[in-house]
């Protein structure tokens, strides 16, 4: 049975990313840089957080202390409204979010093997105008769908006590879609339409670091201080445009594939902290930066800004003895984050902030449910733009077990 | 935990199945960069600078329909017709009569009653390959004349132009000997000099009658020891020239003389379309000047535009036309050409050598068409260029 799971999640992994808003028409999309549903309930404060059960891709450095094998695997729900002058529009999405793989390999050292794959952006709207063309009344319409997934290879170790380091490289691919159509409501008009396709291939780094000793200097129950840095990525891109139009005479079907070009994703570094104010209650923090100004395709920008998201959380566990009741087993987050996006519209920077909640509830020794409400606000509704308000429920389920370690018996 | 397993994958399968709800609304419409709108945009005659220069075409003019004799104005045409295939026995033949037989068609430019030409010998080597400037300016031919023939026609029955027998008594002696062969070079039609009138006659390589009843020939009755007869012989070569005594390349209009051959080439500055568009429509509109055309009775009365596509290296890779038909438009007789294939091509990829205009029967009449430039002062008259093209975003 946990084969079968495995296989459709990782099937249903592969599958395009959509988002739902017109804010993603930009770049390649919005940016998911926290994939781990334990970190998405912090509103996406991970840089300095270890975690047992689940691997977030944020900090690979985070990965150290997982003790057995463990396997996590998310998926969300997403509703969201976009409101502008011209009324209102929902949108319901649900698709996967990550399954990610973490193997201790050496215990003293702390070395971990992760791989994965997650969904890195999306790209997702549907607009229609109604327009007049050459007299006659038509329908733009306006479509914009995939994102571009990572497949990622990393390794955390210990060099010292109290100092973790880790590195992962990932594998960038997938579509990016942009379509629009012309559609008349005449006979005599063809409709015009046009498919842009961005293939995105290429390799990005990130190095991330942890030092846990922060505990004794603030003489708190523990602290972490974490960084992370990602460098430039060039990546290749190839460009397809299918067309379809008519001309004075016919209607004409033409495919333009360009060449690979290259495609830069920008740098980006974070700052984390995790506090334990007492064996209970931990309190995390963290800044991430993202230069989106240097963010080309094909050597032209797409005038991007630089991005920083801010980030905090309170996390709690009631009660760590097994024996006690679920619900005070189980770990509760509140979180609350704001981003200044890389987004310019209007002369109007678009901002985003929500908050967060989350649980997650040990189902077994070797089984963890993490579960995520994030409840955000992104842009707003004046100066030409738009008001998305959003509602996302991630849910993930991380199991482990013991691989690749030798017991006594043995 | 089976169960757990078993409820979660069931729940993925589910929304697997209804992902994604989503259809197009109106919202957001406005942070959809311009740049992606599919639009149309038309650019008119003032948008796009062009030129005019009027070419003369280098026309082969082997192979075609008629033969064209007479006088418009400065422009002249004569044929020259060369018969070789007669037999090598007649030597010592007396020629009783020699006649050219022509059909006439039914196109003819100017005053039809003054139509006339002369018959003259043809003195130096042709081919209708290469017919040569030199016919018409240099003593190519002998002045005096071996036939006349003046008069309209009514229809495309045969008219015989005697010929003078000792031209023709030559041309069975040279058959006769291979070392003289040469010397049978033929005749030449000219306009006669109180003529205005061009006609155009079949040529042998007419396809209207597949039969050759309407090639010419030249019927001889003969007579060789006491037996007179009659042969028929059809040309070996056949041809007109077509020559103007005064064309100037600086004409107030845009003008294209047949027979000749003179073209008008148009070349139009694109630079404000900008690239990867792609061109919906591209009409290119002419004003006929009356005042200042030559058209013949029953030509063809189309035009046609013509885009030659040359690589860098100026080699010639592929030629385009584009046909042009008449319509009366307010009283003015206009021509629209459908450019939109060149416009399309000079965008994407071609280099653009601009488009050369010239009447559909450039090679079988001497019509002059002459249009309206930017010049004239009246701005219905002035040739318009719209060109539609529906940006579809890269």
């Amino acid at each position: 049975m946990k084969k079968i799971f495995f296989i459709i999640i990782f099937a249903a992994s592969l599958y395009s990313q959509e988002s739902g808003s017109p804010y993603s028409r930009f770049g390649l999309g919005f940016f998911n840089y926290s994939i781990s549903t334990r970190s998405t309930g912090n509103a996406g404060t991970s840089i300095a957080i270890f975690d047992e059960n689940e691997l977030n891709n944020l900090n690979p450095a985070t990965w150290s202390k997982i003790k057995n094998t463990v396997f996590s695997s998310g998926l969300f729900y997403e509703s969201s409204t976009s409101e502008d002058n011209n009324g209102k529009k929902k949108f319901q999405n649900m698709n996967f979010s990550n399954t990610v793989l973490g193997v201790p390999l050496e215990k003293d050292k702390e070395f971990v093997l992760a791989l994965g794959l997650f969904s890195k952006s999306k790209v997702g709207y549907n607009i229609y105008q109604n327009v007049i063309v050459n007299d006659l009344p038509a329908k733009s319409v306006y479509f914009g769908t995939g994102g571009i997934s990572e497949f990622m290879l990393g390794l955390t170790f210990s060099p010292m006590q109290k100092l973790n380091v880790g590195f992962k490289t990932g594998y960038n691919f997938g579509e990016v879609q942009h379509s629009g159509k012309l559609q008349f409501n005449n006979s005599e008009y063809i409709d015009n339409e046009y498919l842009n396709s961005i293939y995105v291939k290429g390799f990005s780094f990130t190095g991330g670091i942890i030092y846990n000793g922060l505990g004794d200097l603030l003489g708190i129950h523990y602290g972490n201080i974490g960084f992370l840095f990602s460098p430039k990525s060039n990546l290749r891109a190839k460009k397809e445009r299918y067309s379809n139009f008519s001309s004075s005479s016919a209607t004409i079907s033409d495919t333009v594939v360009g060449g690979e070009k290259e495609l830069i994703l920008p740098l980006n570094y974070g700052l984390g902290f995790d506090l334990g104010l007492n064996e209970k209650y931990h309190f995390a923090f963290d800044y991430l930066f993202t230069g989106w100004e240097d963010y080309k395709y094909n050597g032209l920008s797409e005038n991007l800004k630089n991005s920083q998201r801010l980030s905090f959380c309170l996390e709690t566990i009631p009660e760590k003895d097994l024996l006690a009741p679920l619900s005070e087993r189980a770990r509760y987050s509140l979180g609350f984050y704001y981003e200044r996006m890389n987004l310019e519209i209007n002369g109007t920077r678009i901002n985003e902030y929500g908050i967060t909640l989350g649980i997650g509830v040990p189902l077994s020794r070797n089984a963890f449910i993490n579960s995520a409400i994030i409840y955000g606000r992104r842009g707003k509704n004046e100066n030409g733009l738009i008001l998305d308000n959003f509602i996302k429920v991630h849910l993930s389920i991380n199991l482990n077990e013991l691989w690749f370690v030798n017991t006594e018996d043995q | 935990m089976k169960k757990i397993f078993l409820f979660i994958s069931i729940f993925i399968l589910l929304f697997l199945v209804n992902a994604c709800d989503d259809t197009p609304s109106e919202v957001g419409i406005s942070v959809i960069p311009v740049t992606d709108e599919i639009n149309y945009k038309t650019l008119e005659t003032d948008s796009i600078p062009y030129t005019t220069e009027i070419i003369q075409k280098t026309v082969i003019k082997s192979g075609q329909e008629y033969l064209l004799v007479g006088k418009s104005g400065n422009e002249e045409a004569i044929t020259l017709l060369k018969f070789t295939g007669f037999p090598d026995t007649l030597a010592s033949a007396t020629v009783i009569k020699a006649d050219l037989v022509l059909h006439p068609t039914n196109y003819s430019l100017g005053e039809e009653s003054t139509f006339g030409f002369t018959v003259h010998k043809i003195t130096s080597t042709w081919s209708v390959t290469s017919p040569g400037n030199a016919m018409v300016t240099g003593p190519l031919y002998d002045n005096a004349s071996v036939g006349t023939y003046s008069g309209a026609f009514s229809d495309t029955s045969a008219i015989y132009v005697p010929i003078n027998t000792s031209l023709v008594k030559d041309w069975l002696y040279y058959a006769s000997d291979a070392t003289k062969y040469n010397l049978n070079q033929g005749i030449v039609l000219t306009p006669s000099a109180n003529s205005n009138c061009v006609w155009a006659f079949y040529s042998s390589d007419n396809t209207t009658y597949s039969d050759n009843s309407k090639d010419p020939y030249l019927r001889v009755i003969k007579e060789l020891n006491g037996k007179r007869d009659t042969i028929y012989v059809y040309p070996s070569e056949d041809t007109y020239y077509g020559y103007s005594r005064n064309f100037s390349l600086d004409q107030k209009n845009i003008v294209m003389q047949s027979g000749i051959s003179y073209r008008t080439k148009i070349k139009l500055d694109l630079s404000r379309i900008p690239k990867h568009v792609h061109i919906t429509s591209a009409i290119l509109t002419l004003t006929l000047d009356p005042d200042d055309s030559k058209i013949g009775k029953n030509s063809i009365d189309s035009l046609a535009a013509l885009a030659n596509i040359y690589n860098s290296d100026g080699v010639l890779l592929q030629s385009f036309n584009v046909i042009g038909t008449p319509i009366i438009d307010n009283g003015k007789k206009v021509y629209n050409f459908n450019i939109t294939l060149f416009v399309q091509g000079w965008i994407d990829k071609w280099i653009n050598s601009g488009m050369e205009i010239f009447h559909l029967g450039e090679l079988y009449s001497l019509d002059r068409y002459s249009f309206y430039s930017k010049n004239v002062v009246d701005p219905n008259k002035k040739p318009k260029i719209k060109i539609t093209y529906l940006n579809l975003p890269y």
